[in-house]
C-alpha cells in the first residue's frame, strides 16, 4: 500500500536525505526542513520503499504537506 | 411481619434497571464495540466500590391492578465510588436507553448527577454516550411550543470547573450537549474508532449540503489533533486507566491540596547525558521527551494533549513525591516556537496548575512566537497574549529551567506571576528580545550599506554580538540567578518542589476556570 509522509511543519525543504527506490526503516530521517533558523528532521513513521518525492530541495512546504510516497 | 416484601419489590425493580435497554438494544451496542455503561463503571473504579444513586429511577408501567409490569430505567447511571482508593462521584450514560439523550427523561436525576460531586467536594467522572440535550423535535408537538434553549443546572455544571476536577470520556457519538459535557473537563480522552463528537451530527450535516461520515465528522484523530480534547486512545479501557492517572496527581477539590505520593526515586539522582543533550550546532534539534522523563520521578510522567499544539508538551509528573504541572519546549516542532494552538494548549496546562495549585516546571527552548504568514492568519498574537496572561495572572510556585533558547515576546512565558519564582540555566542556553540574525539587518542597515563589502561587514557585526550571548554574561549582571551544571537538574527540581509545596493556596481560582 502506498502512503505518504507528510511534513509535520511548515518551513523549507532543504534536504532530501533518501532517493527513491531507497528502502528505510520506521524512523529513519527522510528529509529536513528549516524553520525558525532550526533544521528539523523529518522521519518515517512505518517502513517501507520511497516510491517517488514529491518536492523538490528549496521549495517552500505547508503544514501537512505531501514529501513523498512509501511503499510497502 | 417485616418490611421483606416491600424490600423484595426493590430487589425486582434493581434487577429490572440492570437490564438497561433490553438484550436486543445491548447486543447492538456491544456489536459496536462499546462497553454498556455498568461494564463501563465498573472498569473504571475500584473494585465493588460503586454505590449506586436513584438505581430504580425509571420509566415504570403498572398493569390495572396497581403491578409494576416493567421499568425501563433512567439512560443515567450515577453513583459514589473509589478510585485508587479516594472517593469520587461517576456518572455514565446509557446509550441503550433512548441513544443516551440527555433531554429530560428525568431531568432531577441528571441535574443531581451533574451537581452532587460539586456539593460534595469530590472529583466527577463522566462516561458520555449520549446526543444532545434537545432530545427529539417530536418532542416539541407533545410540548405544543418551543422553548428558549436552558440547560437547569448549566452554571452548576461550569462552575463545578472551578471547584473539583472533573474527567469526561467521550465514548460513543456525543453531539450537542454530549459534546460539550465532554469539552465542560479538566481531561478529556475520546476512544479511536467507537467515539466521535461534533456540535450536530452528519445527518443535520447533510442538509448544509456536506455528505460525510461520522468518523469523518468528529473522530478522535481530528480532535485530537484541534485541542477539542485532550487524548485519544486506542481502547475504552485504556481511557479508564488515563481517567485514573489523570486524577491521582489532584485534590480531591480546589479546597484541598495535592497529596504528596511515595517516591522511591533519589531527589539527588544526576543524569550524565544531560551534559551533552543540547547540540551545540544551535541549528540541530535534539528529543525534549527523555529529559523530562529523566528529570521527574521514575514513572511518574503523565503527558497530556501529545497530538496537538505540539511545539509545547504539557502533562504531569512528581518531584520527590510533590505533583507537579510541566511545560516543555518541542524543538521539533518549528523548533519550539509558540503557535496559535500551543499558546492555546499551555494556557490550559497553567489554568490546570493555578486552579488545582500544582507548582509549575518550564523547561525552556522558545526561539519566539512562530512568524509568517500562516502564523498570522492563525491569529498566533492574539492566543500567544492570552497564554502569556495566563502564566502571568498565575500564582503557583514556579520554576524554569533554561535549556536554550528564550527570545521575543514568547520568551516571556519564561516566568509566572508569583513572587516565588526561580530560573536556572544551563550552559547551553542563549536569549534575548531579538535573535541576533534577523536583527543585525534592521539596527545597522545604514553601515552594513555603506561598507565597501557590505555581507563581510554584516558577518563581522554578528559575529561581534554573538560574542556577548554567552549566558554567563547575563549573570554576571545577575539577569539569571544561577547556571547550574544540567546534569545536576533534578536535585534542583526536587528541592523547588519542597520548597514550594507549602506556598501551594487551596481555595477557588480568582477567575472561573474556562474549559
Amino acid at each position: 500500500m502506498a502512503r505518504n509522509i507528510t511534513s509535520p511543519l511548515a518551513g523549507q525543504l532543504i534536504a532530501r536525505l533518501v532517493h527513491e527506490g531507497d528502502t528505510v526503516a520506521a524512523d529513519t530521517e527522510i528529509a529536513i526542513v528549516e524553520s525558525m533558523k532550526m533544521h528539523i528532521p523529518v522521519s518515517a513513521e512505518q517502513a517501507g520503499r520511497i516510491a517517488r518525492w514529491l518536492v523538490a530541495e528549496k521549495s517552500t512546504v505547508a503544514e501537512g504537506e505531501a514529501l513523498l510516497v512509501l511503499e510497502d | 411481619m417485616s418490611w421483606k416484601p416491600e424490600l423484595d419489590e426493590l430487589e425486582r425493580r434493581r434487577r429490572l434497571a440492570l437490564e438497561l435497554g433490553g438484550p436486543d438494544k445491548v447486543a447492538r451496542h456491544r456489536g459496536q464495540g462499546k462497553l454498556t455503561v455498568r461494564e463501563r463503571i465498573a472498569g473504571l473504579v475500584d473494585e465493588g466500590s460503586f454505590e449506586e444513586v436513584g438505581s430504580v429511577a425509571g420509566f415504570p408501567e403498572y398493569d390495572a391492578e396497581g403491578n409494576l409490569t416493567s421499568l425501563t430505567p433512567a439512560n443515567i447511571v450515577c453513583g459514589r465510588a473509589r478510585i485508587d482508593g479516594r472517593p469520587v462521584f461517576v456518572t455514565g450514560d446509557d446509550f441503550t436507553v433512548r441513544g443516551g439523550a440527555n433531554d429530560g427523561g428525568l431531568r432531577d436525576k441528571f441535574a443531581y448527577a451533574e451537581t452532587w460531586a460539586r456539593r460534595w467536594r469530590l472529583p466527577l467522572v463522566r462516561l458520555v454516550d449520549g446526543t444532545g440535550g434537545g432530545g427529539s423535535v417530536k418532542h416539541l408537538e407533545t410540548l405544543g411550543r418551543t422553548y428558549l434553549p436552558d440547560v437547569p443546572v448549566f452554571t452548576e455544571v461550569l462552575d463545578a470547573l472551578s471547584e473539583v476536577p472533573i474527567v469526561a470520556l467521550g465514548l460513543g457519538s456525543v453531539a450537542g450537549m454530549g459534546a460539550a459535557r465532554v469539552c465542560a473537563s479538566h481531561y478529556s480522552v475520546m476512544v479511536r474508532g467507537t467515539s466521535q463528537l461534533f456540535a450536530a451530527g452528519p445527518p443535520v450535516v447533510a442538509r448544509t449540503g456536506q455528505t460525510v461520515t461520522k468518523e469523518e465528522l468528529g473522530g478522535s484523530t481530528i480532535h485530537a489533533r484541534n485541542g477539542t480534547i485532550d487524548d485519544e486512545v486506542e481502547t475504552e479501557a485504556e481511557a479508564f486507566a488515563r481517567a485514573r492517572r489523570f486524577l491521582s496527581y489532584l485534590p480531591a477539590s480546589v479546597r484541598e491540596l495535592a497529596a504528596r505520593g511515595p517516591s522511591s526515586d533519589p531527589p539527588e539522582r544526576t543524569a550524565e547525558e544531560l551534559i551533552s543533550v543540547i547540540p551545540r550546532d544551535a541549528r540541530r534539534v535534539y528529543k525534549m521527551r527523555p529529559i523530562v522523563e529523566t528529570l521527574v520521578d521514575a514513572g511518574s510522567w503523565l503527558e497530556i494533549g501529545k497530538a496537538w499544539g505540539k511545539s509545547v508538551i504539557t502533562g504531569l509528573a512528581r518531584l520527590d513525591g510533590w505533583p507537579v504541572a510541566i511545560l516543555a519546549s518541542d524543538p521539533y516542532h518549528y523548533g519550539g516556537a509558540w503557535t496559535a494552538d500551543a499558546s492555546r494548549k499551555a494556557i490550559r496546562m497553567v489554568d490546570l496548575a493555578q486552579t488545582f495549585q500544582l507548582p509549575v516546571v518550564h523547561l525552556v527552548d522558545i526561539p519566539g512566537f512562530l512568524i509568517g504568514k500562516e502564523a498570522e492568519a492563525s491569529g498566533v498574537m492574539r492566543f500567544g497574549t492570552q497564554a502569556l496572561a495566563a502564566v502571568r495572572n498565575s500564582t503557583v510556585p514556579w520554576c524554569a529551567i533554561m535549556v536554550r533558547k528564550a527570545f521575543g515576546m514568547a520568551g516571556l512565558s519564561q516566568r509566572n506571576g508569583s513572587p516565588a519564582f526561580l530560573r536556572y540555566a544551563w550552559p547551553s542556553a542563549q536569549w534575548g528580545s531579538l535573535p541576533i540574525a534577523g536583527g543585525v539587518e534592521a539596527a545597522y542597515r545604514a553601515q552594513i550599506e555603506a561598507a565597501p563589502d557590505p555581507a563581510a561587514a554584516r558577518a563581522e557585526i554578528e559575529t561581534r554580538l554573538e560574542a556577548l550571548q554567552s549566558p554567563l554574561r547575563t549573570a554576571e549582571a545577575f539577569g539569571v540567578e544561577e547556571i547550574i551544571d544540567p546534569r545536576l537538574t533534578r536535585s534542583y527540581l526536587c528541592r523547588f518542589a519542597n520548597l514550594a509545596a507549602p506556598l501551594r493556596q487551596p481555595g477557588r481560582p480568582r477567575f472561573g476556570y474556562r474549559p
